[in-house]
């Protein structure tokens, strides 16, 4: 075993060598970006979308060498007929394999760390665990590389199915880049697919790429990997032709919007875009107004009034998943040459120079720390601060379970703007944009809690209004300060082809003006025709029908149509007989037929795919006894059940 | 034990839709050189393959060793030397780096490295030669002594004197005369040189078109084939094919016919002069005749120097 290890070592240390290099060139020409100088590039988009698609294809592709080397006719021979059990020489060259790989993406990978870990490097912040995103990534690689085997030693057509147990890589490395909420969970699934991986690749090892003779779990776990591969791909293709003719239907579909907005002295106006981009402004009874209303905005802050926290599972991948970069700093404010981040572990808001990238200082509910000294970190975590993505500017509000913040990064202060204690947690927060081009001006800032919405000037409560109910929880609510001080709180619903909502309006001591109901608003939803669902049924397992049928029964919006549940059957019968017609040329139990048949009847065409793919039609020859075609792989016939008969003397034969 | 290292029962694959080893049944002796014989695509190197559980076969059964050949043993596997089609090897690995590697799979009393040494020395190969850079000849002695090292009770070769120059095949001969020395070991080889076959075989088995056709020790085969030569007072009659069982092939020149047949019968010579030939003569046939008159083409065929004489005079 140790000879096999060494011998694939010295075969493919030079493919790893170069894939380490390029690897490493891309994280220098990452960090060298001049872009990235206050981005933490550990946790940033373009290293991630570097560790995920590099990993992944140096995986792959070692796993696809190693494979291909050895599969020749000859050199499989010399390399299996030994004295020892192919099983062994799989997990050799397996072995081997991981230890090229490992050093081949860990090395790039740590010397980055370090260099990025090193003062004067990056202006962002850096703690170590910021690593284990990226060496989830790297561990996801693994599972490439026995995609890559599996493809090297599976015997199929490179323009059939040979590729598709790609897809089970595929599906994996999605699962761990969006599911995850630690490192643990990462582990988990990446070994949950190296199961199914592994096992998959050494049946198609110790069988030499047949499908027939490989062990019944090898079996499983193949038909698995091309299973998902063929989804995966015939589910791309056929959503890209779906976009693709919805797009050339709309064409002739074109509906104009229509929206609400505030103008700034308080009207409400109905705004309606036409094809051509011009805009139609009507007052509430459809008297036509002047559409330069429409272009004056009041100075707004805008929020969504559905839990913000992680407690809202809506949020908490997006937000708070592992592999996110929100969930370990975020970028909250920039003035000049400094930027300011939260960093979530460490509870403080850290400040760099980005000319000279070097901290400066942090910020806690004390205040700001110059470097050298401890920041006291914020008791809860902040959950929301500033404008969550929609620009930075140097004052923002930064808001956690139960209490506020005014954070000015300029002037480096922190005010505390409200405690509201565990009875009525805030759901959000944000600082109103001025939209008269002065960046730095932070005309006001609200925070919302389930019964109340707090206006704060000048980091002081103005006043608070009570928060109008019987909304739903993805309402928007939009505070704009209008003329004369006064205050406009917008809460607008989006339902499914329609907007609607209520209209508050305040003096600017919060006292309430009064209230307009918002008529609903057709949104003119255009639908599809039904042929741009034509390319779905290529994809369409009937097996989901009953649980679409069953989920859907209890909603008000949707359900299923019935040309669904007569398209699902008609291709749970097409496949059902296509089955039949292919397995007459496959040698199987009866059983195994029987199961084909079910599993395509749930899968319909993949499924089929499925089948033509692993199952290879042998051939059929006359049988002398009925007549009928017989398949050549049983002793005797199907049909008669005669036996084969040698094949035919010619009086030449010499036995002795 | 059984007394067959091979035996195979109607063992059969198809690739697709053709048939490559059409119901082989056969027994190879232990202790036997036993050559497998057969055009190119007759079907040999599929019939090595199953054997040795590199093939999974379509049909059949095969024994080898006394095991199912598509569950060898690791054990079983360590007793039979394989040298494959073209010498397959690592080619970026040196000789001596061959031998490690090789060596590596198998325990000391098992690894002959005095065998190992004394062929690559027989074959003229630097241990530092890589293999990738050696000639065809010198490949052939690598994988030789690569598997002569390992005392295979049972040594296979898949077609081992291809592309060898006739030193190197005198070489290669001489190896596996070697080998028989020892008692029971059993040399299971394909071929397409029948001199050397006529040198070393003791057995034989010839495949025409995925068929067996002959399995029988050498001595026994020559006394199944035989040729006659008829001569005519004018141009030979045309052969009745259906009256001459057995005929493997005739050649016709001037006045003259000669005929291969296969298992003549004591009616042969009486059958032959009914087609009112001057003489009839029998003509001592060697095994590379008789050999070659199964894999060429049955029936009636004119020799090519008539035929280009007969393409002269009609030009």
């Amino acid at each position: 075993m140790k000879a096999i290890i060494w011998k694939e070592l010295r075969e493919n240390a030079k493919w790893a060598v170069l894939m380490m290099l390029g690897l490493a060139a891309g994280f220098w020409a990452c960090q060298a970006n001049p872009d990235h100088v206050d981005r933490q590039l550990l946790v940033g988009t373009t290293m991630m979308m570097l560790t995920t698609l590099g990993f992944s294809a140096v995986g792959f592709a070692l796993g696809l060498l190693q494979g291909l080397q050895d599969s020749g006719t000859g050199r499989w021979g010399f390399l299996t007929h030994r004295p020892i059990s192919r099983s062994r020489v799989f997990f050799a060259k397996a072995l081997a394999g991981v230890l090229l790989y490992l050093p081949a993406t860990a090395l790039p990978l740590a010397v980055t760390a370090c260099w990025v870990a090193a003062p004067g490097h990056v202006a962002a912040p850096f703690e170590w665990h910021m690593v284990l995103p990226r060496l989830a990534d790297l561990l996801g690689g693994l599972m490439w590389y026995f995609a890559g085997s599996l493809v090297a030693l599976r015997r199929a057509r490179w323009i059939g199915s040979r590729l598709m147990p790609a897809g089970m890589a595929l599906v994996g490395s999605m699962a761990a880049f969006v599911l995850p909420m630690n490192f643990a969970e990462v582990i988990l699934i990446i070994a949950a697919v190296l199961a199914i991986l592994i096992p998959a690749a050494w049946g198609a090892f110790v069988s030499g790429g047949s499908y027939e003779p490989q062990p019944l779990v090898a079996r499983i776990m193949t038909t698995l990997c091309v299973g998902i591969g063929i989804f995966c791909t015939f589910g791309a293709a056929a959503g890209m032709s779906q976009d693709m003719l919805r797009t050339l239907s709309r064409t002739e579909h074109f509906q104009d919007q229509a929206r609400y907005e505030i103008a700034e002295d308080g009207r409400i106006l109905i705004v309606k875009n036409g094809p051509d981009g011009s805009a139609q402004v009507t007052d509430l009874k459809g008297n036509p107004l002047p559409a330069k209303l429409a272009q004056s905005r009041p100075s707004s802050a805008a929020v969504s009034l559905e839990e913000f926290g992680p407690r809202n599972p809506d949020w908490r991948q997006y937000y708070w998943g592992f592999q996110r970069d929100t969930r370990y700093l975020r970028r909250c404010g920039t003035t000049g040459w400094t930027t300011w981040y939260y960093v979530v572990d460490r509870g403080t808001i850290e400040g760099f120079d980005t000319a000279h990238r070097q901290f400066i200082g942090s910020l806690g509910p004390n205040g700001f720390v110059p470097p050298g000294l401890h920041a006291q970190p914020f008791a809860e975590l902040l959950y929301t601060v500033g404008s969550q993505g929609h620009g930075y500017n140097s004052r923002m509000v930064a808001a956690g379970a139960t209490a506020a913040y005014q954070i000015d990064v300029e002037h480096k202060s922190v005010i505390e703007l409200l405690d509201t204690g565990p009875a009525d947690p805030i759901l959000n927060g944000d600082v109103a944009r001025d939209w008269s081009g002065v960046s730095t001006f932070v005309p006001f800032a609200i925070v919302v809690t389930p019964k109340t919405v707090h206006v704060f000037e000048d980091g002081k409560e103005r006043f608070t209004v009570p928060k109008r109910h019987g909304m739903p929880d993805t309402t928007w609510l939009m505070v704009s300060r209008i003329a004369d001080g006064r205050y406009v709180f917008e809460y607008e619903s989006f339902t499914w082809g329609k907007e609607c909502g209520w209209v508050v309006e305040t003096d600017n001591q919060g006292q309430i003006l009064h209230e307009t109901q918002l008529p609903n608003l057709p949104m003119n939803i255009s639908t599809d025709p039904w042929w741009t669902d034509a390319p779905m049924v290529v994809v369409y397992p009937p097996g989901i029908l009953p649980a679409r049928l069953w989920t859907l029964a209890k909603s008000d919006t949707d359900r299923v149509e019935h040309r669904e549940v007569l398209a699902a059957m008609v291709i749970a019968v097409i496949a059902v007989l296509l089955t039949c017609w292919r397995l007459r040329r496959v040698p199987t139990s009866r059983a195994a037929k029987g199961w084909w048949l079910v599993l395509n009847a749930l899968l319909g065409f993949p499924g089929l795919l499925l089948l033509l793919s692993l199952r290879q039609r042998v051939a059929a020859a006359a049988c002398p006894a009925c007549g009928q075609r017989r398949l050549v792989t049983g002793e005797k016939c199907e049909h008669c059940h005669a036996p084969f008969n040698a094949p035919a003397a010619l009086g030449i034969e010499v036995f002795e | 034990m059984s007394d067959l290292a091979i035996q195979t029962s109607g063992l059969t694959r198809y690739y697709a839709d053709k048939c490559a080893v059409d119901q082989v049944s056969l027994g190879v002796p232990r202790g036997s050189v036993f050559a497998l014989l057969g055009r190119n695509g007759s079907g040999k190197s599929t019939l090595i393959r199953m054997l040795l559980g590199l093939l999974e076969p379509t049909r059949g059964a095969a024994t080898v060793l006394g095991e199912d050949c598509r569950r060898l043993s690791p054990a079983t596997r360590g007793r039979i030397g394989y040298v494959a089609e073209s010498h397959p090897l690592i080619d970026w690995m040196r000789v001596r780096d061959l031998e490690s590697f090789q060596k590596s799979f198998y325990s000391p009393p098992q690894w002959n490295g005095r065998m190992f040494t004394a062929v690559v020395d027989h074959f003229g190969l630097p241990a530092k030669a890589r293999a990738g850079k050696l000639s065809r000849g010198q490949r052939a002695g690598l994988s030789l002594a690569l598997t002569l090292a390992t005392r295979p009770e049972l040594l296979v070769m898949d077609d081992p004197a291809m592309g060898l120059d006739p030193v190197a095949r005198r070489t290669l001969l001489e190896a596996m005369i070697l080998v028989t020395r020892n008692a029971g070991h059993t040399i299971f080889f394909s071929s397409h040189v029948l001199d050397d076959v006529e040198r070393v075989a003791d057995h034989l088995a010839i495949i025409d078109n995925s068929v067996l056709r002959v399995s029988a020790s050498v001595e026994f085969f020559r006394t199944r084939v035989k040729r006659w030569q008829l001569s005519f007072a004018g141009t030979p009659p045309p052969l009745p094919l259906a009256k001459i069982p057995g005929l493997l092939a005739a050649h016709r020149d001037a006045n003259e016919l000669r005929l291969t047949i296969a298992n003549p019968q004591p009616e042969t010579p009486q059958v032959l002069a009914s087609l009112g030939a001057l003489s009839i003569s029998e003509l001592p046939l060697s095994l590379e005749d008789a050999v070659i008159a199964y894999l060429g083409e049955r029936g009636e065929k004119p020799s090519l120097l008539q035929s280009t004489q007969l393409e002269g005079a009609a030009q």
